[in-house]
């Protein structure tokens, strides 16, 4: 009996991983990743929860240092096709609201396929750089 | 797995039967579940024209106050028609907008009070692009009209004459008054004589824009503040003008439905010609959405006259006059300087890359607004779809050219079928013969 339920709740997960497949977007919220060098932990989501295809969008950018603290950084952002050999059309105009905590406004991909979007955090000179990968259906 | 609560676990030889019906089970029920190729088939189908289903009207445009004022609007459709504005008093808007020609003119490049080197595309459903024209040099359907009615080899008229004639003229006065209320000129309609307007970027200086140098700068923003006004009634007018729904929409609304009778609004071939162009050919990376464009700019190779590069700088040339526009989204004349478009507008790059891009153009109506591409190159359908086919003559620009172009090597029945789609995305109602 144990297993029938087993596999009944199994069943309905892989309904829902199904279901949860068919979205044209995806859900975005807090990705994060180590900048190259390990130095920041660099955090971004898209507000509203998705990227558009085709549209403008704008990014929540956090960026924190080794102790975890917010870094006290600049901080700019760009996205790139790999496999095209070009990128957005557009800059995005960054906002500082706080240390270590940014808004990227104007973001536009453009095309489906592979981005490569990379987020750059500059202490004086030295720059580390973030990337992370988007697949636009 | 354990299960704590049972105390006496069943012995072996009462498991395994056990956890074989429990196989037995799953894949009776994964095989009765499974759909049917068929199933599948149209399940994709239905996902990939869904998005059609969910076609919104055009949105709102905050950068013009008057869009969708109504008075705003009539006033723009009389200007649309009136040749007057021109320097030969011969061409007006719907010169090369032809509403009996789906709103183009059916040239290869348009013919005004000079030849141009571009061709007319449609102004239906214009409202819904984030930039105007083949470059996209105006990213606000008002501040576009702007554009034809100054350029020399269009209406080359100029700013004082076109505030004159409106102010001069019962019927358009009449008209303006009711959307905008009073001239806010205070200056005794034949003051202004003389012909002038503001250098354009790029065009060579002339007596016109020395007239309008001249010109005093209160009465120069004077003439700006009733000539912005003049083309936000002209945006307000083509935002009436939308590319109405097509049997293609007819089509995937019944698919999404399921209705097999509504289904029939595509022929089998057009409906195999969507499968051409979404899967296939992959089309939709640049023409996609509901309108079948990205809205942005690719350089698609075509070569220029003599085999070489061409010399239309297409994307390149129109950023710097978007950057100092006074009538862009982020310009002076804009009432939504901090919007989405001005935020754009601000953020674009003058990469070399953007040499020779023209934006995608909309497929909607494309049956109608022959000849094709941004110089009227190819006469036909069936010559673009030669050019995707083969890219014969296309130029390698290294990373320049996308990437994503290949030779399609259609069959001929493929291109029938994709012609034949892209005939279905006219609108079916008639064009308003506005
Ligand atoms: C001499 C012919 C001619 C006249 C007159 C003319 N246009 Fe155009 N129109 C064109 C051409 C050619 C283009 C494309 C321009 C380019 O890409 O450089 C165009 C582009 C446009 C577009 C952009 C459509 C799109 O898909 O990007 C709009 C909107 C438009 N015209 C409206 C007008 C209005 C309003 C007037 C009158 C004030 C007008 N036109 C007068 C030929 C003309
Ligand atoms: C890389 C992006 C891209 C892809 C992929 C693409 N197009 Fe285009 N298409 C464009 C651009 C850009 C233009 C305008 C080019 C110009 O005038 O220089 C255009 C022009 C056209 C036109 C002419 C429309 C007009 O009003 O003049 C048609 C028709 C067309 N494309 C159909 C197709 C079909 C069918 C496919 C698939 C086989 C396809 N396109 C694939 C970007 C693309």
């Amino acid at each position: 009996m144990n297993r029938c339920i087993h596999l009944f709740f199994c069943l309905v997960a892989m309904q829902c991983l199904v279901a949860c497949g068919g979205s044209s977007s995806i859900d975005t919220s807090w990705e994060t990743a180590k900048s190259a060098d390990g130095t920041y932990q660099v955090a971004w989501r898209v507000v509203g929860g998705l990227i558009p295809r085709a549209d403008p969008f704008d990014v929540e950018i956090r960026i924190l240092d080794a102790q975890g603290k917010p870094a006290d950084v600049e901080c700019t952002i760009d996205a790139e096709m790999p496999e095209h050999g070009h990128g957005m059309n557009v800059v995005a105009e960054m906002q500082r609201r706080g240390t270590g905590d940014f808004l990227a406004k104007g973001m536009l991909l453009h095309m489906p396929g592979r981005w490569s979007i990379m987020i750059d955090a500059t202490h004086g000179a030295v720059t580390e750089r973030a990337q992370f990968l988007y697949l636009m259906p | 797995m354990m299960l704590p609560s049972s105390p006496k676990r069943p012995n072996l030889f009462l498991r395994i039967p056990l956890v074989l019906c429990g196989v037995g089970i799953f894949f009776l029920i994964a095989q009765y579940s499974r759909p049917s190729e068929e199933q599948v088939a149209h399940m994709r189908l239905q996902k990939s024209v869904k998005l059609f289903t969910e076609r919104k009207g055009v949105a709102v445009d905050r950068t013009n106050r008057w869009a969708q004022d109504e008075n705003a609007a009539a006033l723009g459709e009389l200007i649309f028609h009136d040749a007057r504005f021109s320097s030969n008093g011969e061409v007006s808007c719907a010169t090369c907008h032809d509403p009996a020609r789906a709103f183009t003119d059916g040239a290869k490049v348009a013919v005004g009070v000079g030849t141009g080197t571009r061709n007319t595309p449609t102004v239906l459903g214009a409202a819904r692009q984030r930039w105007q024209t083949w470059d996209g040099r105006a990213d606000t359907l008002w501040s576009q009209a702007a554009e034809p009615m100054e350029a020399g080899v269009e209406m080359n008229f100029d700013r004082v004459s076109a505030v004159q004639l409106v102010r001069n003229d019962p019927t358009l006065l009449a008209a303006y008054e009711a959307a905008f209320g009073e001239m806010p000129l205070g200056l005794p309609p034949v003051e202004f004589a003389e012909r002038a307007r503001p250098l354009r970027l790029d065009a060579a200086a002339d007596d016109l824009s020395a007239a309008w140098d001249a010109l005093v700068p209160s009465r120069r923003e004077a003439m700006d503040a009733v000539f912005s006004r003049i083309v936000k009634s002209l945006g307000a007018f083509q935002r009436t003008l939308d590319a109405k729904p097509s049997r293609f929409d007819h089509y995937a609304k019944a698919i999404v439905d399921r209705d097999i009778e509504g289904a029939k609004s595509l022929s089998e071939s057009e409906a195999r010609g969507w499968i051409v162009f979404h899967e296939v050919a992959k089309c939709d990376q640049c023409h996609s959405g509901t309108e079948f464009t990205d809205g942005e700019f690719h350089n698609l190779g075509l070569p220029g006259a003599d085999g070489r590069l061409p010399d239309d700088r297409g994307r390149h040339g129109a950023i710097p006059k978007l950057k100092v526009d006074p009538f862009s989204s982020a310009g002076l004349f804009s009432d939504d300087v901090d919007g989405k478009q001005a935020t754009l507008v601000r953020g674009l790059k003058s990469d070399p890359e953007t040499w020779g891009q023209m934006r995608t153009p909309s497929l909607r109506n494309v049956g109608r607004t022959a000849p094709y591409m941004h110089d009227g190159r190819f006469a036909s359908l069936e010559d673009v779809i030669q050019f995707y086919d083969t890219l014969e003559g296309a130029i390698a620009l290294d990373h320049h050219r996308e990437a994503v172009l290949r030779p399609l090597g259609l069959s001929a029945t493929q291109k029938a079928d994709l012609i034949a789609f892209l005939r279905s995305l006219d609108s079916v109602e008639p064009i308003a013969a506005k």
